[in-house]
């Protein structure tokens, strides 16, 4: 059965809304099991999930008859009833906040705050491939001894506690930090301030975008370059002109997934940063002073923008392919 | 003219060694050998992208061994052709012309006709076939009217037929503009029909060079011979008849133009070596009978495997010849070659 996956995923996360929701769901997906099956055995479904007005986890049996005359093997029909319980997983608490707070009714200041979290998420990606580039084509290309130790160091940054990697910054880029130091006195200063956050967004998400970048480019045969080479370009133009074009959907996807981090970014930023304050550290503090029913409109809102913002640019570049 | 002297280049197990190449404009260098003789890293190494251990690169007099890959004006043509698969065909030819911001596309479109791609400019590369993207790869080298061009057996990969037209096409679009060339090749037919000259390397360094005549006709190593593709026999001088030297090879009498003595190794090359199915008068002093072991074809010519007196013989004929003899395994027949047309080793 082709929407196998579907008809229970929908049956799943609807029973903790209730008995009528469950029945009604149950109903829909059974007519539409029958219309792709023509086996009227999945009617029967609906009439199950009236059990439910007993103890509504009952519902859940309703599948059982879909199941049966789904013509899947065995192993792909059990495989199937545990991927929906673990999309259900992720999927339920987030319909479960739609239905109960709606995205409106939040104080002004969070437009403020989701604007400064996407204004510092793309400045730490745009800095992160500027960074990211040359150090995966050196990664991907040369051979030296270290390397391995390299690809660890870079991976140092996903695998440490977020709230210890903003702890790490702030001593170093702190106001009385080595580096932070001198920089304030050329009047670049990170600590309650915006370039603060974008160092944090950056530290957490450039590993993202190296790891692509550096596969992308080990996929591309070096002779292209060569071969630009000896038609006239120099290694530089090689680069731009050969090699970028051939990694740009790992550039696009690297810079996704790296900005989707720095977006959700907030242990380390709110120990360098707290003022300005991103959406995620808003959420924190409305939550801290207001408790959860003043919070749950805001993060409705800034979920539901969230999820746009990241399912349309997989939508639009998702297509893009590397030549 | 480019010339190489005392060039070393180490990488890995590799190493070549050569002590001096020249190849005049206009050339069409055939360097032949076996796989791993380092052909492939000589002609990166020409074109800029590995360092030299050693030696000097001259280019029309101007020492250019320490020249950027991209001043040098030498267009290098992979095996596999490696199109920007990113790029149109018409993209990847006037590659070279956008890098250098020229916007005059005319002499591309000349060479696009040359070639015979005109109708593939909008295709992308993966959409062509073996014989198409070698032509593109070409084009896109020719564009930048190279000082000299690299080919690396551009023809190893096509089918015979393919091979064949492609070969012409690519042999009268270079003569037409005089380039140098250089061309990796371990097929025998395509050196002989494109060269003018032709190097043979073993392990790294070059066992003998000269043109492309000379080398066919006189290998000097029983390596080079082998590799050309000709008849080795091995035998015992033992005497003179008529100022002609005779050489015993297993239970037959061989006679040779060249003086020798002691055990010798012969070379004569299968096309010099006529064959037929009844005795003709002739005033070749090798006259041998013997009975065709196979008959094996590889398109333009056909190899006949004869056996003569414990010994082996290759001829080469052309489809037609095989046809109008009517030759066919098992058939006894009398083998005849010049005195002159055997060389010794």
């Amino acid at each position: 059965m082709k929407f196998l996956l579907f008809y229970s995923l929908f049956v799943i996360i609807t029973i903790p809304f209730g008995f009528i929701p469950t029945l009604i769901t149950t109903l829909i997906v059974s007519i539409f099991a029958y219309f792709e099956t023509r086996n009227y055995y999945v009617l029967f479904s609906s009439l199950i999930a009236a059990g439910g007005i007993i103890w509504l986890p009952l519902s859940v049996l309703a599948l059982v008859p879909i199941f049966l005359v789904s013509k899947d093997e065995p192993f792909v029909k059990i495989a199937t009833i545990i991927a929906a319980l673990a999309v259900g997983f992720i999927l339920f608490p987030v319909v479960y906040l739609f239905v109960s707070a709606p995205p409106w009714g939040f104080p002004n200041q969070l437009y403020i705050t989701l604007l400064t979290s996407i204004i510092a998420a793309t400045l730490a990606t745009i800095i992160g491939l500027f960074f990211a580039l040359p150090l995966g084509y050196v990664l991907a290309r040369k051979n030296f001894p270290g390397r391995e130790f390299v690809d660890g160091v870079i991976d140092i940054p996903i695998v440490i506690p977020h709230t210890v990697a903003g702890i790490v910054l702030l001593l170093v880029f702190g106001t009385a930090g080595v580096i932070g130091a001198p920089l304030e006195s050329i009047g670049l200063r990170f600590y309650y301030a915006l370039p603060g956050i974008i160092l944090a967004m950056l530290f957490v998400s450039i590993p993202f975008l190296i790891n692509q970048i550096r596969d992308g480019i080990g996929k591309v045969d070096e002779r292209y370059e060569l071969v630009a080479m000896t038609l006239g370009a120099t290694r530089t133009k090689a680069f731009f002109t050969v090699v970028i074009p051939l990694i740009k959907r790992n550039i696009l996807s690297g810079s996704i997934n790296a900005w989707a981090r720095a977006m959700s970014e907030f242990g380390a930023v709110i120990m360098i940063a707290f003022y300005p304050m991103i959406a995620p550290t808003y959420i924190y503090f409305l939550f801290t002073n207001y408790g959860l029913s003043t919070t749950l409109p805001a993060t409705s809102f800034i979920l539901l923008i969230t999820l746009l913002i990241f399912v349309s640019l997989r939508v639009v570049f998702g297509r893009v392919k590397n030549a | 003219m480019l010339e190489l002297h005392d060039i070393h280049i180490a990488l890995g197990d590799l190493k070549i060694e050569i002590q001096q190449l020249k190849v005049e404009k206009g050339d069409y260098l055939a360097i032949m050998g076996p796989t791993g003789a380092g052909k492939t890293v000589l002609l990166e190494s020409i074109a800029g992208l590995h360092a030299l251990h050693g030696g000097k690169v001259l280019l029309n007099g101007r020492d250019i061994t320490h020249m950027a890959p991209n001043k040098r004006g030498i267009a290098m043509v992979y095996q596999d052709y490696v199109l920007f698969p990113h790029l149109s065909v018409l993209d990847n030819i006037t590659y070279p012309l956008r890098i250098r911001k020229e916007r005059d596309f005319s002499f591309a479109m000349k060479l696009a006709n040359m070639l015979e791609i005109r109708h593939l400019l909008d295709r992308e590369p993966s959409t062509l076939s073996g014989g198409e993207m070698q032509r593109v790869a070409l084009a896109r080298a020719l564009v930048i009217r190279p000082n000299v061009v690299l080919l690396d057996e551009p023809f190893s990969s096509l089918d015979l037929k393919t091979k064949c037209k492609v070969r012409k096409i690519v042999k009268d679009t270079i003569s037409e503009l005089n380039a140098t060339v250089i061309h990796i090749t371990h097929d025998a037919e395509t050196a002989w029909t494109m060269a003018n000259k032709v190097a043979v390397m073993h392990e790294g360094k070059i066992v003998q060079i000269g043109s492309t005549e000379d080398i066919f006709t006189h290998p000097k190593t029983e390596f080079v011979a082998n590799f050309v593709d000709t008849n080795i026999l091995k035998g015992e001088v033992i005497g003179m008849q008529d100022s002609l030297t005779v050489v015993k090879v297993g239970d037959a009498r061989i006679y040779t133009a060249a003086p020798a003595k002691g055990n010798v190794i012969l070379s004569i090359r299968p096309e010099n070596i006529i064959v037929s199915k009844t005795k003709i008068e002739s005033s070749m002093r090798n006259q041998l009978q013997g009975r065709i072991e196979s008959i094996e074809s590889t398109g333009s010519i056909v190899k006949l495997y004869i056996k003569i007196k414990g010994m082996a013989l290759v001829s080469t004929l052309t489809p037609n010849a095989i046809h109008a003899l009517s030759l066919e395994p098992n058939a006894e027949v009398f083998v005849y070659f010049k005195a002159s047309s055997v060389h010794v080793l």
